[in-house]
């Protein structure tokens, strides 16, 4: 048999380490020897999806799932185009908002081109810029927070998108709307910038833009935002862009069809715009946020909370060990090296009691490892 | 370029010659210079004359020559047969007098080169690896420190960018007593050309290096960590964590247990992100080492003598390290009776390194001709690294301690053995410090 012909990985391609998921729970749980495993590292909803796409979902008919569904996803992109008071055609539906980041990457990058975006954000925008030959411009955060004076700093002549993360995942701070404005006057439409609101429906702040209300206005602007977080649909992978007629007809150019599942199709219609399964979801993480902040706070943790269903706790030991201890404990959190906050680690709020049930585990890891450390 | 020639040699009238043509060709078709193909060809005739002599040897000898970053490597796989291992000690002195003249040879042939190392194979093989290292000579070009910035951003280094990090890194640092050629610019750029060296570099608005941090394998399963070194006059904190988090980032998923420091500015280092794991010193310096594990600890066997007890066993609980402790109460030594010793020794930082390369009943003895030699040699600073997978070396421990070492550093590596580094430190009188 001839050899694998590795010499055809281009070079660029070779530096990359693939990316190794966590395993599934009940790999986990065996592993661990835990009988329960809170999942608190991957910011999903705990309440699951609204009552709506509950139903949807459960009205499907399996026979059906011998049809293609629809390539486009015609009457989702109708029904949201609606709600938002904009046309069809200024919206464009993705396998997740992960392929929509390709969309665009691909639709305005060559080689030769960068993007720009924070050092500490969603890693994706800069991982899928490298894969594809394009250089990812970092810049480092200021308060935990984009700092938009140093991205217009390194803008140059090849710089084709920015990404700013609104609210930010993993550190919750967001750019506010008048702050928006001006960065958008002052890239002048000369790149495009994406705002990504996949935590958007979290967020309860007069300040907080609504990108979907920019888009005629500044024609450069193109907005993502997704079903995975606030409606409880991570598991079907589906999210949306929005942007100006002239923008969408361009990203539809390298968008690949018929990438959206007829479960996610009918689920999204069903859970879209549910305002009362928002506020609830939003009443469960101000009571849990109210459980768990005061109590890492109490154990001298250094916390980092805003928008969001998340906060982030530093340590003063290893993430890694945090993560192993804890989820002994049946608690899963995420590890924030990998966001370049080592020694942190990302808590998803839940409900009341797995928050308490969580406060407790950190207490007592906090006291073990206080024990070893002062023996050193 | 190609980057490896390989060939099995049979025994056979001619494999003396066959091996050392091979070698030498070869590592000139590498881009080897003159003299690293000499050292390479003697170092094959010198194993293959000691292997072959007598006609009584019939496995075949496998012989590789590669082109790695910044060294070339003769390696040699063999079945040693009657092969006096003891005699790649490098201070191993043959007795004229016992007519093992042969062996003066293979010493000689572990002398030729810059690194030697060796390890034991399935079916009674052994990997004899022979490295000399490139000569970097060129003149280091003198570029301007970037001063005051207004912004930074990090980026991967291009080869232009890792040019001008070691560049500022010899300016800035110059003071810093090092091996000699260690940061020479052009060794950091083939370390980087041939993915041995992951780097992130922090440059300004007009695209100048305004700091850098790098990390490189220099021991097995474990990365050291270079760094940060920040060059701008202000935001020195704020690069350096920054620099720090991204490395770490980076190398977070290769397939390292872990990454240690020893390298580094004191006035800016973001102590914060590691755990300290022992200190180094020398006659001039004592520093805080630290670590970072890349991956959750899988878990592993240790042994552990008495004498290194409290000390291990604290690096041990400290990062609750999932561990099969076995404290070693007998006196136990190997069958083997020559142990075989892998040394590095600087001249110029007067410092010298022992990896135990075979365990053997000989260790006190061996240990006690090495440090004559290093002795001999100016050297000052002494470390042995002890695998403690592996009973033997646990078992050097109280030989060790009572030579006056002391354990100084501890990197757990899960199943593949926790490394401890012993070390000593006399004053340049002779006296132990």
């Amino acid at each position: 048999m001839k050899e694998y012909p590795s010499m055809l990985v281009p070079d660029f391609v070779k530096e990359f380490e693939p990316y190794i998921p966590s395993k599934p729970d009940h790999i986990l749980k065996k592993y661990y020897k835990v009988s329960k495993l809170h999942r608190l590292n991957n910011n999903e909803n705990p309440l699951g999806p609204p009552k709506g796409a509950i139903k949807a979902l459960n009205s499907l008919k399996p026979k059906e799932m011998a049809i293609y569904p629809s390539g486009d996803a015609y009457d989702l992109k109708e029904f949201i185009a609606k709600n938002l008071n904009l046309h069809p055609d200024q919206i464009i539906l993705g396998n997740g908002a992960n392929e929509i980041i390709q969309f665009v990457i691909k639709t305005y990058c060559s080689q030769g081109d960068n993007i720009i975006t924070g050092d500490k954000t969603f890693a994706v925008y800069e991982w899928v810029a490298e894969f594809s030959g394009i250089e990812a411009r970092l810049t480092p955060m200021k308060e935990n927070g984009f700092d938009l004076d140093a991205m217009l700093a390194f803008m140059d002549e090849r710089t084709k998108i920015f990404f700013i993360c609104n609210p930010n995942n993993p550190t919750g701070t967001y750019v506010d709307k008048k702050t928006l404005e001006k960065f958008l006057e002052s890239v002048d439409g000369k790149a495009i910038v994406v705002l990504d609101e996949a935590y958007c429906e979290f967020v309860e702040k007069d300040d907080f833009p609504n990108g979907a209300k920019l888009v005629d206005k500044y024609k450069n602007l193109l907005v993502f935002r997704t079903f995975s977080k606030m409606y409880g649909l991570a598991g079907l992978r589906i999210g949306y862009l929005i942007g100006s007629r002239e923008a969408v007809y361009d990203v539809c150019r390298t968008r690949i069809v018929y990438s959206i599942n007829s479960a996610a199709q009918a689920a999204a219609i069903a859970a879209f715009g549910d305002t009362d399964h928002i506020k609830k979801t939003n009443d469960l993480v101000k009571t849990g946020k109210a459980v768990i902040i005061p109590r890492l706070k109490s154990l001298g943790l250094e916390v980092i909370n805003g928008e969001g269903n998340y906060v982030i706790a530093g340590l003063p030991f290893n993430d890694q060990l945090a993560y192993r201890k804890l989820i002994k404990k049946g608690y899963m959190v995420r590890t924030m090296t990998s966001f370049r906050f080592p020694n942190h680690i990302r808590i998803t709020i839940r409900e009341k009691d797995v928050m308490e049930g969580l406060s407790t585990a950190m207490e007592e890891l906090i006291y073990e490892m206080t024990n070893f450390y002062s023996v050193a | 370029m190609e980057k490896i020639y390989k060939k099995i040699f049979f025994p056979s009238d001619t494999i003396l010659s066959d091996s050392v043509n091979f070698v030498e060709k070869n590592s000139v078709a590498l881009g080897c210079d003159k003299k690293t193909a000499l050292k390479l060809r003697l170092s094959c005739e010198e194993i293959i004359s000691a292997l072959y002599k007598d006609n009584k040897n019939l496995n075949p000898a496998e012989i590789s020559i590669e082109n790695k970053a910044d060294r070339t490597v003769l390696s040699i796989k063999i079945s040693p047969l009657s092969l006096d291992l003891k005699a790649f000690n490098l201070a191993y002195k043959p007795d004229l007098e016992s007519q093992k003249i042969n062996n003066l040879g293979l010493a000689i042939a572990s002398r030729y080169v810059d690194d030697f190392s060796m390890e034991e194979l399935q079916f009674e093989k052994i990997l004899i690896n022979f490295s000399v290292n490139k000569k970097y000579e060129a003149k280091i070009k003198d570029i301007e420190s970037p001063g005051e910035i207004n912004f930074y951003r990090l980026v991967k280094p291009s080869r232009e960018l890792i040019m001008e990090f070691g560049s500022l890194l010899n300016k800035v640092y110059k003071t810093f007593d090092f091996y000699p050629d260690f940061f020479h610019p052009q060794r950091l750029n083939d370390l980087l050309s041939f993915g041995e060296l992951s780097a992130v570099i922090s440059v300004n608005e007009n695209n100048k290096v305004t700091g850098g941090a790098f990390a490189i394998p220099t021991r097995p399963q474990m990365l050291e960590f270079f760094g940060p070194f920040v060059f701008s006059l202000n935001k020195k904190n704020e690069t350096a964590k920054d620099l720090a988090c991204h490395l770490l980032e980076k190398v977070a998923r290769k397939n390292y247990k872990g990454v240690f420091c020893t390298f580094y500015d004191n006035s800016y280092f973001p102590e914060k992100y590691f755990i300290p794991t022992g200190k180094i010193q020398n006659k001039n310096l004592q520093k805080t080492a630290w670590y970072f594990p890349l991956s959750d600890d899988e878990g592993g066997k240790t042994f552990i003598h008495p004498s290194i007890k409290d000390y291990v066993l604290n690096s041990i609980e400290k990062q609750d390290l999932p561990r099969d402790i076995h404290i070693i109460e007998t006196d136990s030594v190997p069958e083997i009776k020559s142990s075989v010793l892998a040394s590095k020794i600087s001249r110029q930082t007067k410092t010298s390194a022992v990896k135990i390369l075979l365990s053997g009943s000989d260790f006190e003895e061996n240990i006690d001709i090495h440090m004559d030699y290093f002795k001999d040699l100016g050297i000052e600073n002494f470390t042995v690294d002890l695998d403690l997978c592996d009973k033997f070396q646990a078992l050097a421990s109280p030989v060790l301690i009572k030579k006056g070492f002391k354990p100084s550093i501890f990197l757990p590596c899960g199943a593949k053995g926790d490394l401890l580094v012993m070390s000593k430190t006399i004053s340049f009188t002779g006296d132990e410090n």
